[in-house]
């Protein structure tokens, strides 16, 4: 399965992986088509650059948790961990309730910016050939790696052991 | 190993995954009041009509036999022995059990209120009270709603939206009054009345008059006013289903008690969902914490120590949820409505992704956030969520309050999980 290698101290905070997401999920998957009148964007990253109380930059994802506060939350059965290992929302079923929102601890289960008022969240590029974040870092903090087990979540953070349970865990 | 699980909601349906996860071969048998397994969450947008019985499905009629679980619909339980280990259900069969959940959840509370009881009065817990209204709304043009608490709320806005003449009655100052506190609270309530909904505060219901057919003619308040109405809906809070288990021993103060493990004052005996009362880890008080998300938690933990596994709430709290209110999303954590005189309060205010008014008021007390209340952009809720449901230093971040970032929780600044044993 494919993971999402991170090493922060890489991340120069360009975010060039916020406006990848952005890209990808608008509907012309352009950056220039990502943007409606008014110059807003039409969709939101799912992906996020934060500092860390050193101030230092922190790219925060999606982890695609083996325990998901976000599917434990979701009311209409549309968050799913699939067999993949990844956490995805189907669109058709989400009622946009937000309880899952109100219930990651990472802030990674997102309002939608449509007027739909779904959630969104990364996907994982789940059936695109590269990770569209990944592949717009220029600076190499992030990596796609390989790795036969899909538990553990979906992030592999460089500076910091693997947890046994990522999403109860902290960055 | 037999498992006997009651309820097939939340908390049922996830106690069935987290225990078939661990024990394919035991024996789990599934008693329910239900017939079918759907959101519960979702019950007003089916009495409004806007959504069918499909729409709202959780899961496939016979996910039970996917399961392999034995499937009792439609049935009540009626006694549990736990001495012998067993529940007696309605029908008259006996299950033993070597491990029982009880997740029956809770029952609509009938206020004493004259006339209330009788044709066309409802209430809204489960799909067949959505089904009814949705049957009783459809011949009539107006609906009195005692209670503008979540479930009150939602279905008002639902049943205006179809063009019905709706009328919300509610005895605290404000709607919401679990979740908001003044400010949110006269926002909330200018929302409901440009929705169309007469949005009656600070009065309480007398009666239900009702005509020689026993048909509601009217619902008339302590002061007097008297509101035509041919519908009558209560929304005024809930009761934990515990009357099967109440002269077994087992320790209920208003709903049964549990620990973080979900275990109750029985040897082998769980509970979870809107059932169980918990200690609020924040607070230290006995609470119910009947959201859906804390269901599902409640039944995973149960589920996955039921089968020999270790597993353990990490928190609980009856204190937040999610709302939507004509759009504008809300999310409330904490004792927002009833905040300590020692919190610092902080007013935010600013807008959203589509330029939509937004409000933050949070609560903070010794660089604890003590409750929080977003409305109209909660995204990263979920950041706030964890600052207080951890109650981590949040000294670092006080100036970046509107903004809180998962970031900013580092391990370090994270406390272990209170040690706590449950003492019967």
């Amino acid at each position: 399965m494919r993971k999402k290698a991170i090493d922060r101290s890489k991340c120069r905070g360009c975010k060039n992986c916020e406006l990848a997401c952005i890209a990808v999920h608008s509907a012309g998957t352009t950056t220039h088509t990502a943007y409606a009148a008014g110059m807003k964007t039409t969709e939101r990253a799912r992906n996020k650059v934060e500092c860390d109380p050193q101030k230092k930059n922190f790219p925060q994802f999606c982890r695609h948790c083996d325990e998901p506060a976000c599917v434990e939350a979701c009311t209409s059965g549309a968050l799913t961990k699939g067999a993949d290992g990844l956490v995805v929302c189907d669109h058709d079923i989400c009622i946009g309730c937000y309880m899952c929102v109100m219930s990651c601890p990472y802030g990674m289960a997102r309002p939608s910016v449509q007027t739909d008022g779904k959630m969104i969240k990364c996907d994982g590029c789940r059936g695109r050939d590269a990770m569209a974040c990944v592949a717009a870092c220029p600076q190499r903090c992030l990596t796609a790696v390989e790795v036969d087990d899909p538990k553990d979540g979906h992030l592999l953070y460089a500076d910091e052991p693997a947890a046994p349970n990522a999403c109860r865990s902290t960055p | 190993m037999k498992y006997v699980i009651i309820g097939s909601s939340a908390a049922g349906m996830a106690a069935v995954k987290a225990i078939r996860a661990r024990d394919a071969q035991g024996t789990i048998t599934l008693v329910t009041k239900d017939a079918t397994y759907y959101s519960r969450c979702q019950l007003h947008y089916v009495a409004s009509g806007h959504k069918t019985d499909a729409q709202i499905t959780l899961a496939k009629p016979d996910w039970h036999t996917q399961c392999n679980v034995a499937f009792h619909g439609r049935t009540a339980v009626t006694a549990l022995d736990a001495v012998a280990r067993t529940v007696t259900l309605a029908t008259g069969t006996v299950l033993p059990y070597d491990r029982l959940l009880i997740a029956s959840g809770a029952r609509s509370a009938c206020p004493p209120i004259a006339g209330l009881v009788g044709h066309n009065s409802f209430s809204l817990r489960n799909i067949e009270d959505a089904h009814a209204i949705n049957h009783a709304v459809h011949a009539s043009t107006a609906v009195v709603i005692i209670g503008a608490g979540l479930v009150g709320v939602e279905l008002a806005l639902a049943l205006a939206a179809i063009g019905k003449k709706v009328t919300l009655v509610e005895l605290a100052a404000r709607p919401l009054p679990l979740q908001l506190e003044e400010l949110a609270g006269a926002l909330c309530t200018a929302m409901l009345r440009k929705a169309g909904i007469d949005v009656v505060l600070g009065q309480s219901v007398a009666a239900v008059e009702r005509d020689a057919a026993g048909q509601p003619t009217a619902v008339t308040l302590q002061s007097g006013a008297r509101i035509p109405t041919q519908v009558v809906v209560c929304a005024a809070g809930t009761r934990p289903n515990v009357d099967f288990a109440a002269q077994t021993g087992l320790k209920i103060n208003k709903g049964v008690v549990v620990n973080l493990r979900c275990e109750t004052s029985l040897p082998d005996v769980y509970a979870a969902g809107d059932v169980a009362e918990i200690e609020d880890t924040i607070t230290g008080k006995y609470a119910m914490s009947s959201i859906w998300p804390s269901a599902v938690r409640h039944g995973t933990v149960a589920g996955t120590r039921m089968a020999g596994g270790e597993a353990e709430l990490d928190y609980s709290t009856s204190m937040k949820t999610a709302v939507s209110i004509s759009g504008t999303h809300v999310v409330s954590i904490g004792m927002v409505t009833n905040p300590e005189p020692a919190w610092s309060k902080h007013v935010l205010r600013g807008t959203n992704s589509r330029g939509e008014a937004a409000l933050r008021i949070l609560y903070v007390h010794e660089n604890r956030l003590m409750a929080a209340l977003l409305w109209g952009d909660v995204s990263n809720a979920g950041v706030y969520t964890k600052a207080f449901v951890t109650q981590c230093d949040i000294s670092q971040d006080v100036d970046f309050l509107g903004d809180l970032d998962a970031a900013k929780f580092g391990p370090d600044r994270v406390p272990a999980p209170r040690a706590q044993q449950l003492v019967l």
